[in-house]
């Protein structure tokens, strides 16, 4: 099948092979028919005309003769002569310029007027002329002597009566001699005047017949143009009928093609035709007749709608070479937003194509189509997110790997329980502003704990989620006018990481089922860790190596009777000493340079002791031998948090400067990292001591050691609330 | 975040139909999760399901004595259980075209549908949902948000 722009210019060619034979008619029509027409009608006009004069001056013979007869009879009468000699003489006067005017007679041009001699100057013609002249001539010199006559030709005696005199007799011997020239003459002359009639009439008869002949071609060439005509029409009635098929194929294509089509003109104006798409895709009706720029502008950012611009006006330049152009395109896959639409959770894209359109050699319009890439690019950011959601799976199982059995097991129970904490929080009805700052608190305790043993046990995509998940609620704690609308991201991360937990846990029972298929029948059963130190003990020196390790300084931790802690205490002591040992990490210890400096080892050591103390419970040591606290940055760190006055920092003791790192937000250190820098690590140390009904305390020697003590009571007094989480 | 703006368009959509029924605004309360598909409905629900890029339902449920409060507020005497769950209806109904507008295409919802006596529970498709509870005046409703 053609398409329509072949379909037209085959039917162009078409009329103009048409319109050139009706051309060669029209000019075979004149050249054929109408000139030689024309003329024919002037010859068949000129003939009779001819014929009429000759018919009436052929009579003037026989009137010559009846004059001279006449003559004679008056003089053989003795009557009056001089009637019938006048009337001689102007018959042979009107003959005699009638055979003049036949003789002169001459072809005329196409624009001179006829006379009615003009057909006698025709060469069969002419001969009967000259000879009718000339008999004519002849004639007319036997008459003279009767022209000539004048007076009277009688002598008249009454002796002798009338009779001719001298004159007279003269006379009568003329007429008498012109009479027997006249039977010669008068015949010839009739004859020559018939000649002259029957050359006219085979004239016009040849030019008749010839004139039928010219009518019978000009009918046909008039049927000839007709049959043109019709089939000229018929022509262009198919060319209509295929124009408007294609144009009905290009509407209905418009029509149904979903992607956007339209022209853009060298003023980057869109044309009158354009696909129907393009209301759907850009949600507006008037796209014929805007400019591209009014078209973008709403639904794209400035910038790219700038950058667009430029890519635009660039295609229209000759000398860039368009593929090249092409693949720069700003607009090839844009997310776009239209104007009264609020945050939608399926985010547009669009992909626009550019291609010149040329007529001949030059660029005259810039074809664009547009179609909706969204859900491509949707299944991409699927695809992606479960891409990621592989790599995080291998991550977290290469972690798990090197994370202990027992500590991991630990880990997640402990996190169940943490997260489930977080969501009976939540799950208070809360209506006040109180209400919700009370939970973002309650909930801080929590997730920083969690994230805290994530970071211990090397479990950072646990850590990660719990470190943004902290970052939600320290904007909540700085945000003033607290409502439920604030914990919706709280709620979405809560629920993302019940499901990472989960996936762990499913992690875990597939390695648990592939090691004991692994392990030889027996080892199964054998308690893996029978030999290993307690959970916390290797947590905790796996924590203090990570974040020295991440700080580039060196600590290690000793502990000593971990073991004797009841169970009921076990998760308490994990968190104050998961905290307790960051910061003694982050803040105590010195980088090894500066311990080497100072003549130290250069590795920290970060001693953790419990000791049963009988009926008043349980003391909790951690000791590092860092650089001590300085209870001037404490107070200055306390001035800028807002936590003391300028008033009343001069007047705070050592004791009392010490126990305001157990204020909330306060921190010392300057950069907020997943290690510090919340403010809330002493503090949630604290909280959590004085939830289970003990007591904390500290004690620092510059350059030398910090000591965090902690008194727990015996469990009968213990908070149950920790517990209970 | 996705999941974020979904429930906020959800929630939008709830919040809309008591600003404009009652003039009054309604407010959320604390949000938060079930964990074993049981959160729990009033008398009244106006549940709609959603197909196409995340599946599952949403539900708007309310107490009888809310919806009681919320048509005599709108000038309605007739407190029957018919215009009750026209009420509910109502509220879906609105939740449901805010979706629709401004979810996109890839979320295709379906018309809501009103269930009286719902204290038995809508069957949901797995066990962990949102819940965001909507407080006006001194009532509580509340709207469930349970996709995959």
């Amino acid at each position: 099948m053609k398409s329509p722009v072949e379909q037209d210019a085959v039917a162009r060619s078409r009329v103009r092979v048409d319109i050139l034979l009706i051309a060669a008619a029209c000019v075979a029509f004149v050249g054929a028919v109408f000139i030689p027409g024309l003329r024919l009608a002037k010859t068949l006009s000129n003939d009779a005309a001819a014929l009429k004069f000759v018919s009436e001056q052929r009579r003037y013979s026989l009137a010559i003769q009846s004059a001279v007869a006449a003559v004679q009879d008056r003089l053989d009468s003795g009557g009056y002569v001089q009637t019938p000699i006048d009337q001689l003489r102007r018959d042979a006067q009107a003959l005699t310029e009638a055979t003049n005017r036949m003789g002169a007679a001459q072809a005329i041009g196409w624009f001179d007027a006829p006379t009615e001699t003009t057909a006698l100057a025709d060469a069969d013609v002419k001969a009967s002329v000259t000879a009718l002249a000339a008999e004519w001539s002849a004639y007319r010199r036997r008459l003279q002597p009767l022209f000539e006559f004048q007076g009277i030709p009688y002598f008249d005696s009454e002796s002798a009566g009338t009779h001719l005199n001298p004159a007279g007799r003269r006379l009568a011997e003329a007429t008498t001699s012109a009479l027997r020239a006249a039977r010669e003459a008068i015949p010839k002359i009739d004859a020559d005047f018939n000649g002259i009639g029957d050359a006219l009439q085979k004239s016009s008869a040849a030019a008749a017949s010839t004139l039928s002949l010219v009518m019978l071609l000009g009918l046909l060439l008039a049927a000839t143009m007709v049959a043109l005509g019709i089939m000229l029409q018929l022509g262009r009635q198919r060319q209509e009928e295929a124009v408007l098929e294609a144009k009905r194929q290009a509407d209905s294509i418009f029509r149904t093609m979903k992607e956007g089509l339209f022209l853009l003109d060298r003023d980057l104006v869109i044309g009158a035709a354009h696909s129907a798409a393009m209301r759907d895709l850009f949600k507006r009706d008037d796209v014929a007749g805007l400019t591209f720029e009014d078209l973008l502008k709403d639904i794209v950012p400035a910038k790219t709608l700038a950058t667009a611009m430029k890519f635009v006006r660039v295609l229209w330049t000759e000398r860039t070479n368009e593929n090249l152009v092409k693949s720069i395109n700003p607009l090839g896959e844009v997310e776009v937003h239209f104007p009264g639409e609020s945050g939608s959770a399926a985010p547009q894209y669009l992909e626009f194509d550019f291609h010149r359109v040329r007529s001949g050699t030059d660029i005259s319009h810039i074809l664009v189509s547009v179609s909706d890439a969204s859900a491509r690019v949707a299944l991409g950011h699927e695809l992606k997110a479960a891409q990621d959601q592989s790599q995080s799976q291998i991550d977290t199982l290469l972690g798990l790997l090197r994370v202990d059995p027992k500590q991991l097991a630990s880990f997640l129970g402990d996190s169940d329980v943490a997260l489930q904490m977080v969501n009976s929080i939540l799950r208070e009805p809360a209506r006040e502003e109180s209400a919700f700052r009370k939970k973002v608190d309650s909930i801080f305790r929590q997730v920083h704990a969690v994230k805290g043993e994530a970071a211990a046990i090397g479990l950072t995509t646990i850590e990660d989620r719990a470190h943004r998940f902290e970052e939600d609620l320290r904007a909540l704690r700085e945000k003033g006018d607290l409502s439920g609308n604030d914990f919706l991201p709280l709620i979405v991360k809560l629920d993302d990481l019940f499901t990472h937990l989960q996936s762990i846990r499913d992690l875990v029972a597939k390695l648990s089922r592939l090691q004991q298929a692994a392990a030889p029948a027996a080892e199964r059963g054998a308690p893996a860790s029978a030999a290993a130190p307690t959970d916390v003990d290797s947590m905790l020196k796996q924590l203090a190596e990570k974040v020295g390790h991440e700080n580039g300084k060196a600590a290690r931790v000793e502990s000593a009777g971990l073991e004797a802690l009841p169970n009921a205490y076990r998760r308490l002591v994990k968190d104050i000493a998961v905290q307790a040992v960051r910061n003694a990490v982050m803040h105590g210890i010195e980088t090894p340079q500066a311990r080497r400096a100072a003549g130290k080892d250069p590795c920290g050591l970060i001693r953790i002791e419990v000791e049963p103390q009988g009926a008043d419970g349980f003391r909790l040591s951690i000791e590092d031998d860092g650089q001590g606290l300085s209870t001037q940055k404490i107070v200055a760190t306390a001035m800028q948090r807002g936590l003391v006055s300028a008033d009343e920092a001069p007047t705070l003791g050592p004791k009392q400067a010490l126990r305001l790192l157990f204020r909330a937000g306060f921190s010392t250190y300057d950069k907020s990292t997943k290690d510090a820098g919340r403010g809330v690590g002493m503090n949630l140390i604290a909280n959590l001591v004085q939830e289970a009904g003990g007591r904390i305390g500290v004690s620092t020697a510059p350059g030398k050691f910090t000591r965090f003590t902690v008194n727990l009571p015996v469990l009968q007094s213990a908070g149950k609330n920790h517990e209970a989480a | 975040m996705f999941r974020e703006t979904e429930l906020r368009i959800f929630i939008d959509g709830a919040l809309r139909v008591f600003e404009t029924l009652t003039n009054q605004a309604a407010t959320v309360g604390s949000p938060y999760l079930v964990t074993d598909g049981k959160p729990g409905t009033y008398d009244f629900a106006g549940v709609i399901d959603i197909t196409g890029i995340r599946k599952g339902l949403v539900y708007f449920t309310a107490p009888r004595g809310m919806l009681t409060v919320l048509l005599m507020r709108m000038q309605e005497t007739d407190t029957s259980e018919e215009n009750m769950r026209d009420l509910v209806g109502e509220v879906a109904n609105t939740i449901s075209g805010n979706a629709r507008r401004d979810l996109g295409k890839g979320f295709v919802i379906s018309v809501p549908n009103v269930l009286a006596n719902a204290s038995e529970g809508v069957g949901l498709p797995h066990a962990r949902c949102f819940v965001i509870p909507i407080n006006w005046r001194t009532h509580a409703a509340k709207l469930v948000v349970c996709l995959q």
